[in-house]
């Protein structure tokens, strides 16, 4: 997960790079620049990413079937086998000096030589009333944390993406009815789980509807979809995308595009020398762990000859 | 790999690093001799007997010791504490910790026992800004961020001298605190009583719900 202390953390001295997440990104960037001996340390908010809370990864090559946190294990023991050193903290900014970043979070100040930006994303939200009011109390964005509440409940996904079907696959083992409510006319799940989703009986598709609002009293009763219709339901799993976290990299003017994610080259470089990106947050037309990864791991190959060409000694 | 195997893994390698002696004071119903007691004590034990006789775990039979449960106001079975050397409770347990939760706890002790906190000079440089005050975390084990959240509340109780106090609720074990919350969503963070902070906070955030507005930043 992280570290269980600060062994081996400097924190006064300038590092070759300093990678920003802690999804599968950021870990596949710490592992390859470790192994070039660059002196590197990881700063994310959250360990695992978005990925420790998908339930099954059955798409990461090499591995049949995981579980996110499963997953998430086994990076950290590889990460832990490097010694690779891991601080949960956020930075609010970033600034050049003369060769070299200030990083500055409300904690601590870092230096380095380079950056991984690899901050991944947050989950959309619908922006309805009772959105807000509900979170926790039968709203949630995280079917392996919040599923074991709803034993025997009905309950709601609302999306029709690939993660949308597998929270509804996962819900289905425990819960007594999932409803995929889905604006479009068919979900958009890879052909495998689509299929699943159909052969469950426990789930239902409830198509081209949107809900506008979600009421109850102290927690979740019913939903209401844009025909006015109003819906019993327990709870209401939002699974509608993510918005990158590239706010930070703005600041220092990193060009993004109009989604917010981060232009990169194949090189995984940013307009900003130095700086590198990958991962959620970056501009890849199709995002899964395997790429975040190949993307980190190309980073650290260029900022491993980035810094190379600084003539820092090893 | 087995999950159990890798935190017992953790446990023989990272306790051996306890440096300092650290007492854990578990209050817990013997007279029960229920399933509930042997196999809180049978996880403690493992740490203990893995510390190089550092950590000593107190066991303190529910009844025998009124002063110290009026004091810390026991009414849970089992209940582990972590205390200062000024008797100031710093984070409560209400169930041995296992699974995921096992790298926070060791992380706790290790601090407690005097490792590096990496939050303690942001902590003390707001302490005077910070109430005194009492988090609620509330988890379960199968929640991906749970620890994370248990290891920062943890770091800041351990960081403020007795002016944060955590406590750790396994809501699977402790159902009816679960329902009092209306909890279907962990981690689950209470912070004096404010509204719920739902899911994974970051220090930052949790440091602004501790102490608002003009934060000293190092």
């Amino acid at each position: 997960m992280f570290n269980i202390d600060m062994e081996g953390i400097d924190l006064e001295k300038t590092y070759d790079l300093i990678v920003l997440g802690g999804g599968p990104t950021a870990i596949g960037c710490a592992i390859y620049a470790a192994r070039f001996a660059m002196d590197i340390l990881i700063v994310g908010k959250t360990f695992g990413g978005l990925i420790a809370t998908t339930h099954l990864v059955e798409n990461y090559p090499a591995i049949t079937s995981i579980s996110g946190q499963g997953l998430m294990d086994m990076f950290r023991d590889h990460m832990d086998s490097l010694k690779i050193p891991y601080i949960s903290d956020e930075i609010r900014k970033i600034e050049r000096v003369e060769d070299h970043f200030k990083l500055h979070s409300f904690f601590q100040n870092f230096k380095t030589y380079s950056i991984c930006l690899a901050t991944g994303s947050d989950r959309k939200k619908l922006g309805i009333p009772g959105e807000e009011e509900f979170a926790g109390r039968g709203v949630s964005y995280c079917a392996t944390c919040d599923g074991p509440f709803y034993k025997d409940k009905n309950v709601c996904v609302i999306g029709g993406s690939d993660s949308a079907a597998k929270e509804a696959l996962f819900l289905a083992q425990s819960v007594k009815k999932v409803y995929i409510i889905y604006r479009g006319e068919e979900i958009r799940a890879e052909p495998i789980n689509k299929k699943r989703v159909y052969e469950n009986d426990k789930i239902e598709i409830i198509y081209e509807t949107q809900i506008v609002e979600i009421k109850g009293e102290g927690t979740v009763k019913s939903v209401v979809f844009d025909n006015g219709k109003e819906f019993e339901i327990d709870g209401v799993f939002i699974e509608i995308g993510s918005i990158p976290n590239s706010d930070l990299a703005k600041g220092i003017g990193v060009e993004t595009n109009e989604k917010g994610e981060i232009k990169i080259n194949r090189t995984s470089e940013t307009n900003v020398p130095g700086i590198f990106a990958a991962g959620d947050v970056a501009d890849a037309p199709f995002k899964q762990a395997i790429t975040g990864v190949s993307e980190g791991v190309i980073a650290a190959y260029s900022a491993f000859d980035y810094v190379k060409e600084m003539n820092i000694e090893y | 790999m087995p999950a159990s195997y890798i935190f017992k893994k953790m446990i023989r390698d990272e306790m051996k690093k306890l440096s300092k002696p650290v007492k854990l004071h578990v209050f817990i119903d013997k007279n029960k001799k229920s399933q509930n007691y042997e196999y809180t004590m049978s996880i403690l034990k493992i740490y203990e007997e893995n510390s190089n006789e550092m950590l000593t775990i107190v066991e303190l039979p529910i009844g025998k010791n009124p002063d110290l449960e009026k004091r810390y106001n026991i009414e849970r079975d089992p209940t582990v504490l972590l205390i200062d050397n000024e008797g100031n409770e710093l984070i409560r347990y209400l169930s041995a910790p296992q699974g995921s939760e096992t790298q926070p706890f060791i992380q706790a002790l290790l601090i407690f026992g005097g490792a590096l906190n990496y939050y303690e000079p942001a902590i003390k440089k707001n302490l005077n800004k910070i109430v005194p005050s009492t988090i609620k975390v509330m988890i379960t084990n199968s929640c991906a961020y749970c620890p994370q959240m248990v290891s920062l509340t943890s770091q800041f109780a351990l960081a403020a001298g007795g002016k944060i106090r955590v406590e750790i609720i396994d809501i699977m074990e402790n159902p009816d605190i679960g329902k009092l919350y209306n909890t279907s969503s962990v981690p689950y963070t209470i912070i004096n009583k404010k509204e719920p902070l739902i899911g994974c906070y970051g220090p930052n955030e949790l440091l602004e719900e501790l102490i608002g507005e003009n934060m000293v930043i190092l």
